[in-house]
């Protein structure tokens, strides 16, 4: 038993510390000081390894005095505050007794639940499962009474009970606890279930003494009081129902198919690093029904050829995941353009007000257009969806081709993220034209023009900084620092022009020779450099 | 025709993986890769074409005297786990393929034809990629160099993926085409190397070494090349 648990310190130990080295060295700069070597580095090791269960024990011990603080102590002076007749050390008792007694039954047991460690100690390092769940049940229940006990102990002071009473509780809810324990272990051996995963009863279970705990003090009552919790026989049969729990746990012979049960290879989390990346990429992922009979007939596209043909079944198979951000945008707008309309129902002056300020307001449309245009959507969604296998390919990485699907698709973008953009101009239109100011028409026009460029430069920007960092790994992190450097460039360069106040025609013209240099350069640099930048990484 | 290798070097962090791997390939041969797990087998195709930069060294196309540098497009690559655009169906894949490689096409076969070639019946052929089996992917990525008939031709891990049927099917599509260009197939699995290839050429310490053909029957060959990957 002793050597299981040192067997079982020990792993959980060397995965901690290991856990720590590696994202130790994920740190920029000083990540850089601890090499691989370290790993095997035995004696340095059980430094990292003291480090880091000194540091798991403390945080254990301050999450019981957080958990105090915030379920306990906290909703006590505030219902005492507005109730000042609640006697809060009795309030103290009749919370503790809910949460701690009954709905921690159901919600903080987990002698059977699949995890990790207990997959390594039991599946693969071949503990026995009975050695294993009594030494950590012994490790839990140890450390559950030493941590709980002094922050017992701090809050019964400070919520005017004997410091007593703390000791009390925790000695009461630990053996109660160990009686539960058994009581889970019972259920599953005669009834096959797992108390906490059946949620008819786990949640209902954990929810209604969570209502019991706080609303009949919030109506000023308590329902259950010190002289019944700190009571001579209620301490006597916790402690009773405490030694029949240690007496069943110790004697129990199903351990093999609870830890079997537990321990199925299907359970999601054994696959966490699966599931967390595939929840990246849901939201590029195809869906089946995305596939309908009639988009998935090949002859729609039978007069596109070659690149053409690609990206026409690509953008048209991909509608849902293209569009739905573009739809999400042009909802907001209509929402303003509806508020605006009503403003104008409710008072003219406002209206009036809000189209003067429309018409002048050119740069704090940079803002939004940045905000209005998808980019980094669509680029996860070509790369996840295509790229990521064509790539692999050489005639697709060839400098032409680079080119030449950057057109193509710049096109297609432009034309997704003109969407909104027309929204906006009409929106603009609408609150002018029923404002009824007196406007210069040259001045909205330009506006307009200027909203649609916007659109354009920022489609340009986003696939332009798709094809020169490419900055996605297969997992769909984004890796590049330049890509993220430079966003944040232009964004607060965004944000620059937020502040400024200049004439809107000769922001326009800057606007304008700022959007048809860019795709220039983009096209240029994009031609000269992508071959090398646009890869798997 | 050939293909030669001169010095490649390649290292990832402080591990050399390739250390002057140094080879001359011939045309109409089939060249099994042999290596143990980790020796770098998917390395060197990955540096020969071009999804990886090189530290150091080159490969050469040697065309009847005219020797030229390796270009990505002299390089058809069957990577061991195919990967595939998965929102087209394989006609469109195909369809697609053939387009952009229209000056290689041979002009004689039309788009079904190849279908048939690798035994992918009309309904499959318009199914989503995505649907595709592991055998189905690696089929049409097959059908890649078999329509665009680069010179070279790399095989990584590919006949594992097949089961006895289809596996015999392609040794025998190999072993057709064998002759139009350089074949390299890489394995871990030794049987299968001797049964297919014409030549073995193990890797091995991040170097390549050939090993003399004559012998690739004999008995004892199996020690001699298990005694060569241990050191």
């Amino acid at each position: 038993m002793i050597h299981t648990i040192k067997c079982i310190f020990n792993i959980k130990a060397s995965i901690g510390a290991n856990k720590f080295l590696y994202y130790f060295q994920k740190i920029p700069f000083i990540g850089k000081l601890l090499r691989d070597n370290y790993y095997s580095e035995v004696e340095a090791k059980k430094v990292f390894t003291f480090i880091v269960m000194i540091g798991k024990y403390t945080i254990s011990l301050l999450q019981k005095f957080l958990y105090l603080a915030i379920v306990v102590y906290l909703p006590i002076r505030l219902m005492t505050e507005a109730l000042p007749t609640l006697n809060q050390t009795e309030l103290f008792i009749h919370i503790m007794f809910f949460l701690s007694f009954i709905a921690a039954s159901f919600s903080a047991v987990d002698v059977l639940d699949p995890k990790m460690i207990k997959y390594i100690c039991v599946r693969l390092m071949g503990i026995s499962p009975k050695y294993y769940v009594l030494s950590t049940l012994l490790l839990k229940y140890v450390s559950f009474f030493i941590f709980y006990t002094p922050a017992l102990i701090m809050f019964s002071i400070l919520l005017g009970a004997p410091f007593w009473w703390g000791i009390i509780l925790s000695i009461t809810i630990t053996s109660f606890r160990l009686f539960i324990v058994s009581l889970h272990l019972y259920f599953f051996d005669k009834a096959g279930i797992v108390l906490n995963k059946n949620y008819y009863i786990s949640l209902p279970g954990a929810l209604i003494p969570l209502a019991l705990a706080y609303c009949p003090a919030i109506l000023g009552k308590t329902l259950i009081n010190s002289t019944f919790l700190i009571s001579f026989p209620f301490v006597l049969i916790s402690i009773g129902l405490g030694l029949i729990g240690i007496n069943y746990i110790s004697s129990y012979n199903k351990y093999k198919d609870a830890v079997e049960l537990a321990t199925k290879l299907d359970n999601p989390i054994y696959n966490t690093k699966r599931i967390m990346s595939e929840s990246r990429f849901a939201d590029v992922k195809m869906k089946d029904k995305d596939f309908t009979q009639d988009v998935l007939s090949s002859t729609n596209f039978s007069n596109e050829t070659g690149y053409n043909y690609l990206n026409k079944i690509f953008f048209a198979r991909h509608k849902r995941l293209l569009y739905k951000p573009v739809v999400m945008r042009i909802v907001v707008i209509c929402a303003a353009i509806v508020a605006g309309i009503i403003t104008r129902i409710v008072s003219q002056d406002a209206t009036i007000e809000a189209a003067n300020y429309l018409i002048k307001s050119l740069p704090v449309f940079v803002f939004i257009m940045y905000f209005c245009s998808s980019g980094e959507k669509l680029n996860r969604a070509m790369f996840y969806n295509c790229d990521i296998s064509l790539l692999r390919y050489a005639f697709y990485r060839n400098k032409s081709i680079i080119l030449l699907n950057f057109k193509i698709r710049l096109k297609e973008v432009v034309s997704i993220n003109l969407l909104p953009a027309i929204f906006i101009d009409a929106g603009i239109v609408l609150m002018i034209l029923i404002s009824g100011i007196e406007y210069d028409f040259i001045q909205l026009v330009i506006l307009l023009l200027s909203i649609l460029c916007l659109s354009i430069f920022f489609s340009v920007h986003h696939l332009f900084m798709y094809y020169i960092f490419q900055p996605f790994t297969i997992e769909l992190n984004i890796k590049n620092p330049f890509y993220h450097i430079v966003n944040t460039i232009v964004y607060m360069i965004c944000y620059v022009c937020f502040q400024v106040e200049t004439a809107p025609a000769l922001f326009s013209i800057v606007l304008l020779i700022a959007t048809i240099s860019y795709i220039i350069t983009a096209l240029l640099l994009v031609s000269k450099f992508s071959y090398k930048t646009f890869r798997v990484k | 025709m050939q293909l030669l290798l001169k010095d490649i070097h390649k290292k990832f962090g402080d591990k050399e993986v390739l250390k002057g791997a140094t080879f001359t390939f011939e045309q109409g041969k089939i060249y099994g890769l042999l290596g143990r797990n980790g020796a770098g087998k998917t390395t060197l195709f990955n540096c020969l074409s071009g999804e990886i930069d090189l530290v150091s060294g080159e490969s050469l196309i040697n065309n009847n005297g005219i020797v030229t540098k390796l270009e990505f497009e002299d390089i058809g690559y069957v990577f061991s786990s195919p990967i595939l655009p998965e929102f087209l169906t394989g006609y469109e894949f195909v369809k697609f393929y053939m387009e952009i490689n229209k000056e290689k096409l041979d002009a004689t076969k039309k788009i079904e034809d190849y279908f048939d070639l690798i035994k992918i019946d009309n309904e499959d052929r318009h199914r989503l990629i995505k649907g595709y089996s592991h055998g189905m992917k690696n089929k049409i990525q097959m059908l890649c160099f078999i329509i665009a008939r680069p010179p070279v031709i790399l095989l990584d891990e590919p006949l594992t993926s097949f089961d006895v049927v289809v596996a015999l099917e392609i040794k025998k599509l190999l072993r057709k085409i064998k002759n139009d260009h350089i074949i390299i197939f890489s394995t871990h699995i030794l049987q299968l190397a001797t049964d297919l290839c014409d030549e073995i050429v193990v890797l091995n310490n991040g170097v390549l070494e050939k090993v003399p053909s004559e012998a690739l029957h004999n008995p004892g060959f199996e020690e001699k090349i298990i005694n060569l990957l241990k050191d």
